[in-house]
Formats: structure tokens, sequence, C-alpha cells
């Protein structure tokens, strides 16, 4: 009888359950499992993630994937570090105007980022042709349509949330672990490497792993950019069940699994860094 | 010249003036405390002397150096804070050793170093504990085992047991002014509880708004506050206009205030010589431990008595009580 | 003395011109004639007037905001359900469903939208129509939001506390947590509903991918502008950053009088 009331009880849990079920769940588990069937045939095969390593195409867009997830990710990570601590140098004025000048920023993603891109330094940008009005030709070291450019806007939309989870970090510096180290003679930068950033570790891990997720998922902002020239993972994958061309579901699985396996694999190295350099021990 | 000396120093947050000219000396090996309500600037002065503030108008002298350009690192002092601030992500060995380590000090040299400090402190047990696993006394120990090690000429202690609860608080009170002469360590304490202070300083400075009000030994301070503020701030005296005084016993003084002492005011039949004598009825009681205090109401005036507490000789409420206060009891402030 | 003030003023005038060139750049270029040389050939407001006299503007920015409101409530109502739940009779839970609503954190946009796709377009169920699979893809995208907004809440006021109270009082559970704690959450239920209404605005890879050119919004509307000319397209973007602005103000706005 008590049983069965209590039972009751996790009804209400039901409904989150199977929204999760149903649209994150099944649909990854299906996925999975057709990955690993033959288009031709239906049978069950490796073939599909075979073909993602031995196919020039596959590999391409794995590594300019990686790149670019990579490279943004560590530059915005360390760039975000700055002006983090840059923002909590300022009075609580300056500090709340900039957060919200990166709240407003961090909206400015995806479809509009490109256009804005396209304005400023696209091939008649007005970066561009300002640089070219005065004999300088951009594009002989920089172009938009490139993987630098593609850096740059991911760079761009990197900054402004990586700084916002790093603001919080900082403010969790207590202020008096600085001048205490201060009076045992340490310097800024001994206090940061040995102090200020071991306690911030477990913040950076995290937003390494967001921004990680954030930069290899990119879709909207590179999509009308890059459907040609420089092929990436989420374009590939999607052109692959939504194209034009018939669809390649199983080969498209695959490679859609593959990249959800990068990240977790990322997020999971982050997670487990951050147990392993866990210092401070368990609270009493 | 005295060991420590500041000479008229101010020290402004914009326009708020927080200290006003503060002349200070400090001899060496003396435990000096800081006193005062919070926002006198007593921590302030402690922050200016340290090197984490600056001062805007003044001098500060140690051993004879004029310091007040110095940063921190080149005074070398030891400084305590209220909320511990040891570094989280260090064992209580790393924080105590991080001063030595910083110094470049051979690596065998710290380890004893730290051992011996921690026996002194009494902490030997918990070397490789994280700050999160100790108790806040504990914690406290290890910063101040982290502030000795470094031998400072001076041992600054900001509030270091506002945060530590009561009995745990008296323990350390006790510890820490022996560790200090045990090491004969210069120490100026900053606090903002009377009953500390009287425990543990030589000498108390006590601040009011951005001045010192009063200074002198504990018994001194005690039993002789000079003004008002001291008055109120030390113990719980009674404080008196000249009115009111006149009123109670006829006597009048030079001053507009007079404070009493609670234990100054005698509840007892026989008269003594050079002593007021007046009538009052006792409309509060209250037992604190060894002392039983009773609110009397003396015509109108309202006074404090405290009286040790005896078993068998308990007033009720409402009692009419013969009261006398010693003449020289009555203190007159300025 | 030593306290160097000047470095994070650099370092902050610095991020400030990376991050609003684009946007002051798009905003200034949509009043361009034509800009070939070092400075614009000349002025005109010919393609905010085009934009605003067009029928599609206005339904686009309405589909946006219309499309985002099912899974706001569905969000709601299944975490509300399902953290009260918790909270209240098996906090141990609370961890499981933390973990769950994270998820989309990682899992979003193209890794969520593609296997939904997969797994049930062509069928014949329910979920095979487009609007529901946007409707449900929205509600998971939104969950750290929703749960975010709703945990600081239901850990804020208190609940177990509140309960006791009401019940002591002779108020029963379902009365108590009508009458006390959801008008209680209010406010943050509001603030974590904004935040996802805009993630649903900003959001193009979903309603690329499930509903293509059949639900058209403004992230579509521009999608589909990208072969007109630019200044057109910078007009769309300067209006849709002034909706998301205009949402993250009101945020902002709710979150302050919360305190």
């Amino acid at each position: 009888m008590k049983k069965v009331r209590n039972l009751q009880k996790l009804i209400p849990l039901l409904p989150l359950l199977l929204l999760a079920i149903l649209f994150i769940f099944l649909p990854i588990i299906s996925m999975v499992q057709k990955s690993f069937l033959s288009p031709e045939t239906g049978a069950f095969t490796f073939n599909n993630y075979k073909t993602i390593f031995t196919d020039s195409v596959y590999q391409v867009a794995t590594s300019n994937s990686l790149y670019l997830s990579f490279a943004s990710t560590i530059i915005g990570l360390i760039l975000s570090f700055f002006i983090a601590w840059a923002v909590n140098e300022l009075g609580k004025n300056g500090q709340s105007r900039m957060l919200s000048m990166l709240n407003m920023v961090s909206n400015f993603a995806g479809l509009p980022l490109y256009f804005s891109f396209v304005v400023i330094l696209g091939n008649t940008g007005i970066f561009v042709l300002a640089l070219r009005a005065i004999g300088i030709q951009l594009s002989t070291v920089f172009r938009l349509y490139s993987i630098q450019g593609l850096l740059l806007m991911f760079i761009y939309f990197q900054l402004p949330l990586g700084s916002l989870m790093l603001v919080p970090a900082f403010q969790a510096v207590d202020s008096s672990w600085k001048e205490a180290a201060e009076i045992l003679e340490a310097s800024p930068f001994q206090f940061w490497t040995r102090i200020g950033i071991p306690v911030m570790l477990p913040s950076l891990l995290d937003t390494f792993a967001l921004l990680f997720a954030n930069a290899i998922t990119a879709y909207a902002t590179v999509l009308l950019l890059v459907t040609t020239s420089i092929p990436l993972l989420p374009v590939k994958i999607t052109t692959m069940f939504t194209g034009e061309m018939t669809p390649q579901k199983e080969m498209g699985s695959a490679l859609a699994i593959w990249m959800i396996i990068i990240m977790l694999a990322v997020i999971c190295i982050c997670n487990l860094l951050k147990k392993l350099t866990y210092k401070g021990g368990e609270q009493v | 010249m005295a060991y420590i000396e500041f000479r008229n120093v101010h020290k402004s947050f914009g326009n708020n003036e927080v200290l006003k000219g503060i002349n200070l000396s400090i001899d060496e090996g003396e435990f000096v405390t800081l006193l005062g309500p919070s926002g006198c600037g007593k921590s302030t002065l402690l922050r200016c002397f340290s090197g984490l503030e600056t001062v805007t108008e003044g001098e500060i002298y140690l051993d004879g150096t004029n310091i007040t350009d110095f940063t921190p690192k080149q005074r070398k002092i030891g400084m305590v804070f209220q909320q511990y601030s040891l570094f989280p992500n260090m064992t209580v060995r790393q924080n105590v050793a991080f001063g030595l380590q910083m110094q470049k000090k051979d690596k065998h040299f710290i380890a004893e170093k730290v051992k011996d400090v921690l026996h002194t402190v009494g902490l030997s047990d918990k070397l490789d504990q994280y700050p999160r696993q100790l108790s806040g006394g504990q914690q406290q120990r290890v910063a101040l085992a982290r502030a000795i090690i470094m031998e400072p000429k001076v041992l600054l202690l900001d509030e270091p047991l506002s945060a530590i609860d009561a009995l745990l608080r008296r323990n350390l009170q006790v510890e820490i002014r022996k560790i200090q002469q045990n090491l004969k360590m210069t120490t100026i304490f900053v606090t903002h509880d009377q009953e500390e202070a009287m425990v543990m300083s030589d000498t108390i400075h006590l601040f009011n708004v951005g001045q010192i009000e009063q200074s002198g030994s504990p018994a001194d301070i005690y039993t002789h506050p000079q003004t008002k503020f001291a008055a109120n701030f030390i113990g719980h005296y009674n404080i008196l206009s000249n009115p009111d005084l006149k009123k109670l016993c006829g006597l009048s003084s030079d001053c507009d205030f007079v404070a009493i002492r609670p234990e100054a005011v005698l509840i007892s039949p026989e008269p003594l010589n050079d002593a007021v004598h007046f009538q009052g009825k006792i409309t509060g009681v209250m037992l604190r431990g060894t002392t039983i205090s009773y609110t009397i109401d003396c015509d109108g005036i309202e006074l404090r008595a405290d009286t040790l507490f005896e078993t068998n000789r308990q007033r009720n409420m409402g009692e009419m009580l013969q009261l006398q206060i010693l003449k020289e009891d009555i203190l007159h402030l300025h | 003395m030593k306290r160097r003030k000047k470095l994070p003023y650099v370092i902050i005038i610095l991020a400030c011109i990376f991050l609003l060139i684009p946007f002051a750049a798009t905003l200034v270029y949509s009043f361009t004639i034509g800009w070939t040389k070092l400075f614009p050939a000349g002025w005109t407001f010919k393609y905010w007037i085009q934009a605003f006299t067009e029928p599609t503007l206005w339904p686009a920015i309405l589909r946006g905001v219309l499309i985002s409101i099912p899974p706001i409530l569905i969000c709601n109502i299944v975490v509300i359900l399902a953290l009260y739940t918790s909270v209240v009779y098996y906090p141990k839970l609370e961890k499981y469903i933390q973990t769950i609503c994270m998820i989309p954190n990682s899992l979003k946009g193209v890794t969520i939208a593609i296997p939904v796709l997969a797994l049930y377009a062509g069928g014949v169920t329910f979920f095979s129509n487009r609007m529901v699979m946007l409707v449900c893809i929205y509600s998971i995208s939104i969950l750290p939001f929703v749960y975010q907004g709703i945990r600081n809440n239901l850990h804020g006021i208190n609940v177990t506390r509140l309960l006791e109270a009401a019940e002591i009082l002779g108020a029963g559970k379902l009365y108590a947590f009508i009458r006390i704690i959801l008008p209680n959450m209010l406010a943050g239920i509001l603030v974590s509903s904004l935040l996802a209404l805009s993630t649903v605005f900003g959001d193009f890879a979903v309603i690329k991918i499930i509903a293509g050119n059949k639900y058209e919004t403004i992230q579509m509307l521009l999608y589909n502008s990208r072969l007109i000319v630019l200044q057109y397209q910078c007009v769309i973007v300067i209006i849709m950053f002034t909706v998301t602005l205009v949402i993250s103000q009101l945020v902002f706005k709710f979150q302050n009088r919360k305190r």
C-alpha cells in the first residue's frame, strides 16, 4: 500500500524523462544503430566508420573541425582569461556595463555574425576596400573565405561566452589571498601561477569544454562560408540528411556519432583533469 | 626613537578621511592592540602599516627606517587576516612553506622549519590536510604559523579571532599571547572586542572615528576611561550627566558627564567614609556567570550594579536598597 | 605607488573595439548606397524602407516568437514537476535531473536536430510532423536555462520550510504549492523563459534542418535573402539584434527587480 503511494509520487518525474528519452536518448541510440548498417544491404558493418578514417573528404572535414575547435577554444580561453581579469579589476559600474556588453555580444552569433564579417572582411568588405584604397592588399595575408577567416569568426563568438563564464571564477579568487601572498613576498605572477590559476582550474576546464562543444557544433556561422571550399563536420553531416542529393543516412549517422564522440571525449577529458587536479580535499 | 612610529598619518578614501592624523609609537616586543568599533580606522591603520594601503599623508618608521613608501614585500612583516586567507589549493605544509619558498630558501631548511612552527601552534598532525578539512580555529593557527615562520619584524593580526566561536576564541587568545611572549615578537592586534583586548595586550590604543581616543595599559584603560566614548566602549559603565549626578547624591562635577563602574555601585548597609549614599529599587536582575547585575531605579535614574554571585544572598525585584559609591570611583569624563 | 591600474583598461578597450566593430560596421553599412573606396559613396534609407514595407518581415519575427511559446510552456511545466517532486520527496534524484537537463549544453543545434530528424522524419507517427519535432527539439534545447532558473528559485525560497509552515497552518500540499510556492517562483520563471526565448529566436541550425523553408522565421528570412544586396541583409541583422537586445534588457530588468 505504502509502496504504491510512493510510486505515485514519482509520476511528476515522468514527463521530463519521457521528453529526454524520446528526443535525446532514442534518437541518439537509433543513430548509433544506423551508423553500423550497410547502406546497400542493411547488414551490420564497420565500413561506415572505416570510410571516415580512409576517405580524404571525411579526413579533411574532421581535421578542419578539430583544428578550428581546438584553436578557437585555446585562443578564446586565453583571451577570455585576460578580459575576465580586466573586467574584475574595474569598478562596480564599469563591471556591470562590461557584463551587459558581453551579454549583448554573446547573442551575436550564427548567421548575423557571418553577414557582419562579410561586411567588414568579405571580398568587398569595407576594411578590404579601405585598405585597398590606401594601397594595401589585405587578401595577400588574410581572406575571410579561408580557414583563418573562420578561425577569426570562431574566436569572435567564443570571447564573450568565455569571458562571461570566467568573470565569476575570478570573483571566487579571494582578494585576501592576494594580500597574504603579497606579504609573503610573492610577485603577482607567482601569485597567479601558484594560487590564482590552480584555484580557478576547475572553472577553466569547464569553460574549455563548453567552448569546444560550442565550436565543433557551430553550423549557422559556417554554413554560407564553407559549403564548397572548406568541409567541416556539422555542415557535411547536415547535407547528408537534408541536401538536394539522395540522403546518405547510414554514412551521415556514422559521421554524426563520430562528431559526438569527439565532443564527449573532450568533455570527459576535461572532467577527468578536473578530478585529477582537484586540490583542497573533501570538506569535513 | 621607538621601534615603530606613526607620524601624523592621514588616510582618505575619496572624500572620506578614515585616519585623521595618527601619532603612535610602539616598543620592540610589545603586544599592542588597536581597539574600536567597526569603521573607526583601526584596520586601515594596520593595512597602511602592512603596505596594502598607501597613506595619504604622514610617515611610518620601523626600526629606524622610513618605510612609508616600501612595498609590502620590503617591509618584512607577517599578517594574519580575519578570513584566514589560507590558499585553498595547498596543504597546511605548503601554505606554511610558501613564504620561505618565495625567498628561495633551501628545501631541507624549509621542511624542518615548517615542522617546528606547526609544532609551536599545535598542528603537527595536520601537515597534509587541506584548509577545507580544518576547523576555523585550526585554519587560523595555520595562518599564524604561515606568518611567524617568516620571522617578521612585526606581526599584524587583523581581527583574527572574530570568525571563531566563543569557547575556542578564549583558548586561542591565550595561546597567541603565549606564542608572542615566547618569540618576543612585536605584535599589532586589531579587534573590536574590548574583553579580547584586555586579555591579550600590553598596551591598548582606543580608536574613535579616525583618531586615537585614549592609550594605556588594559588596567589603566579599564579603570580610568577619560572620555564618554571610552567609558561607553570599555565595560558597562554607568554614565551620568552632571545634573543627574547632582540629583542622585548632591555632588557636582566640572565635567558634563561622569562614569561609574557597575562594580563600584556598592550594595552594603555599613556606610563607608568618602562615599556618597542614596537609595534605589531593584527593577531587573540578571545573572552573568560569576557576577550578578542589578538594574536599579534611583528616583528616575537608572544604574547598573554588579556584585559577586552568592547563592545565599539573592535580592529580589522591587527590593529597596541602600547604595553607596566611593567618591574616587566617580570618574570625570572630558 | 605600484598599483598599475592601466593594463585592465587597455585590455577592456581592445576587447570592446574587437567585439563592437562587426556590429557597428553592419549598422553603418545598412545606410550606404555602395562602398567601394575609403568612404561610402552615399547614404540612403532605401533598404530600411524596403525591409519594413515588405510583407515578410513582421510575420517572420512573429513566427520566431510564436514557435518559442509552446517549448517554453512545456519545458517549464516538465521541469517544475520534476524538480518540485525531487526537492520535496526525493532529494537524491536531483543530481540525475541535473545531469539530464545539462545534456543540451553540449548536445545542441546540429547534434540534437539530426538524430531526431533521422529517427522520426518520413514516418507516420505524431512526431513525424515537422512542427511537433521543432517544438520538442526546442523544449530540449532550452532545458539548461529553464532548469537553472527553476532550481535557483526552488533553493532560494527554501521550499521545504515554506511547505512545512503552510501545512502547520492547515494548508494541503497542492494548495500550498499553487498559492505559495508558484507565486514565489514567478519572477525566476519569467527570467529563464526570456532567456529561452532569445535562444529560440537566435536559432538557425534547428529550424534549417527540421523545417527548411516551411516555417520562415527571421533567421530563415535572412538566409533566404543571402543573394540580395548586402545592405538589405545588414538591415535584417540589425533588426534581429535589436529584438534580442530588447529581450536581454528585459531579463536584466527582471533580474534586478528580483533582488
